[in-house]
């Protein structure tokens, strides 16, 4: 039983820092889900589905990476730390995306060179990791954090996450990832994270949209 | 193994997202932009082989947003979605754009 065991979990049916971070999360699963077919593939068949592969990649680094994992590092952990300076959680989730960096560039390196055990070995292990880490941070990280952020530092975030959407990744980027992530997972049979309404809302939520 | 997926399957399927974002913000004031993303979504899901459906999707498609022209005064999120539907509009079969 972990210490935040008795904190409610990320309430998903309302828009924050954490929700908004715990919905990129079900598409991210998502992804993984179809990097284990790819992986089972590369390991049946001895050959690597560049395509799917590479789709897999982009949304891996630009959507789980930068995007996801930028929110996170530039903005939602320094507001935790800022707030309990040394905060322990946040040094581990630092640490795990360093080490699916390596499995990333694995799989890059792998599929550049057709090496099909090597690019499933790679793909294994950043599954496993990322599944783990994720686990970790919607059961424990995020609802501490929702418990530590006050409601105007939780709005001073979700603005700084329109900004990385808008300034960093650029207009329809986002939508363009979540569209591949979900083509593949049409593509080998796995659900889709935006067919459940509550997630969609999420994905959809940081618009930089005047209304008019 | 799956074979290759026509280019506008990933088009659409990005488009899906971003006709949900415009009906969340601007549903209010355009209620047809409910619709829409309603329409989008279902695109998404028919099957490449039922040109029947698609030729009514796409004909809804253009009903619904006159012929691809945002609403006077839209953001960039509206233009970008219409410029995205029209492109996936002339992607389809000849006789599904009819």
């Amino acid at each position: 039983m972990s210490c935040a065991d008795h904190i409610p979990p990320v309430d998903l049916a309302r828009v924050s820092a954490t929700s908004i971070l715990s919905g990129e999360h079900r598409v991210i699963l998502q992804v993984l889900d179809v990097l284990d077919k790819l992986a089972a593939i590369a390991t049946r068949d001895r050959r690597i589905p560049t395509e799917h592969a590479n789709q897999a990649l982009e949304v891996l680094t630009k959507f789980a990476d930068r995007c996801h994992h930028g929110k996170e590092e530039n903005i939602l952990f320094p507001a935790l730390e800022a707030i309990q300076p040394g905060f322990g959680p946040v040094q581990v989730m630092l640490a795990e995306h360093v080490e699916g960096r390596a499995f990333i560039s694995a799989m890059q390196e792998a599929v550049v060179a057709g090496d099909a055990a090597r690019y499933a070995q790679a793909a294994t292990g950043y599954v496993e990791l990322l599944r783990q880490h994720i686990a970790k941070e919607d059961d424990i990280l995020f609802r501490l954090a929702g418990q530590m952020l006050t409601p105007t530092q939780d709005a001073e975030i979700l603005e700084a996450y329109r900004r990385i959407e808008h300034d960093d990744m650029g207009d329809g980027t986002h939508e363009r990832l979540l569209g591949i992530a979900d083509t593949l997972a049409t593509t080998y049979g796995i659900p889709r994270a935006s067919d459940n309404p509550q997630i969609m809302d999420l994905l959809t939520a940081i618009c930089g949209c005047k209304k008019g | 193994m799956t074979t290759a997926i026509p280019i506008w399957r990933e088009q659409i399927a990005a488009l899906r997202f971003l006709a949900h974002k415009v009906a969340r913000v601007h549903g209010p004031t355009h209620p047809d932009a409910a619709i829409l993303a309603e329409v989008v979504n279902t695109l998404v899901d028919t099957p490449i082989a039922d040109t029947a459906a698609q030729a009514a999707l796409g004909r809804r498609l253009s009903e619904l947003t006159s012929g691809f022209k945002p609403w006077a005064g839209s953001c960039a999120s509206v233009h970008q979605l219409f410029a995205g539907l029209k492109t996936v509009a002339t992607s389809l079969p000849q006789d599904c754009t009819a």
